[in-house]
């Protein structure tokens, strides 16, 4: 893989630039107590994923409405925590190599506008572009979130660099790009 | 915390950014 082709940086939020397992952890434990689910259910299973997919899985008897309630509770309780979110080990020193060789980077978050400002703030990490889900009709693993920021950072979505944690995130950067196809 | 990351291209592997800063530094530095 030629790196040195990169010509920006796509990094997810959570659990990429941003150290928040501990509030998202909290998030679910007390949406597990209330819903009576098993506590560590969320684990394998949240990770990339909306949460209302999440509750859908968990809860699989839940109706539409129901599954709403649900899911904007466990959001509610993720707005309610921003105590401990942080830069995660390394961040910080990525962005300012970025901006030393003049690589323009982006944060392609499913998270929403609100939750993914408030955790970027309190972690110190200020995005040029910053696509939550609001920005977009297709979710990950889908590729429109990235390549919406390849677009607003003005290259070419197949020359980015995607980093990401979780599997439907680097989904969302293919399909792959021809210069390191082989 | 980052225990691992994955990126696209796939073939680009590093386990936490501190890695990947080391990457960019050893490649962008010499271009």
């Amino acid at each position: 893989m030629e790196l040195a082709r990169v010509v920006a940086v796509l990094f997810d939020m959570d659990g990429t630039l941003v150290d928040s397992d501990a509030a998202v952890a909290r998030a679910w434990r007390t949406w597990t107590d209330e819903y009576a689910v098993e506590p560590l259910a969320w684990v394998s299973i949240a990770n990339g994923r909306l949460a209302a997919d999440t509750v859908r899985r968990l809860q699989p008897d839940l109706g539409v409405e129901a599954v709403a309630v649900a899911a904007a509770r466990q959001l509610s309780l993720r707005h309610q925590d921003l105590s401990d979110a942080a830069a995660a080990p390394g961040a910080l020193a990525v962005l300012s190599l970025l901006y030393r060789f003049g690589l323009p980077w982006a944060v392609v978050t499913s998270a929403d506008h609100r939750l993914a400002a408030a955790r970027l703030d309190a972690a110190g990490v200020s995005p040029p572009i910053l696509i939550t889900e609001e920005d977009v009709t297709n979710r990950k693993p889908v590729p429109e979130s990235s390549r919406l920021a390849a677009r607003r950072l003005g290259v070419e979505p197949e020359h980015c660099l995607v980093v990401e944690d979780a599997e439907p995130g680097a989904a969302a950067g293919a399909p792959p790009a021809p210069w390191w196809r082989h | 915390m980052v225990a691992a990351l994955k990126t696209v291209p796939a073939d680009l592997q590093v386990d936490d950014l501190p890695e990947l800063a080391q990457l960019l530094a050893e490649t962008f530095t010499a271009t």
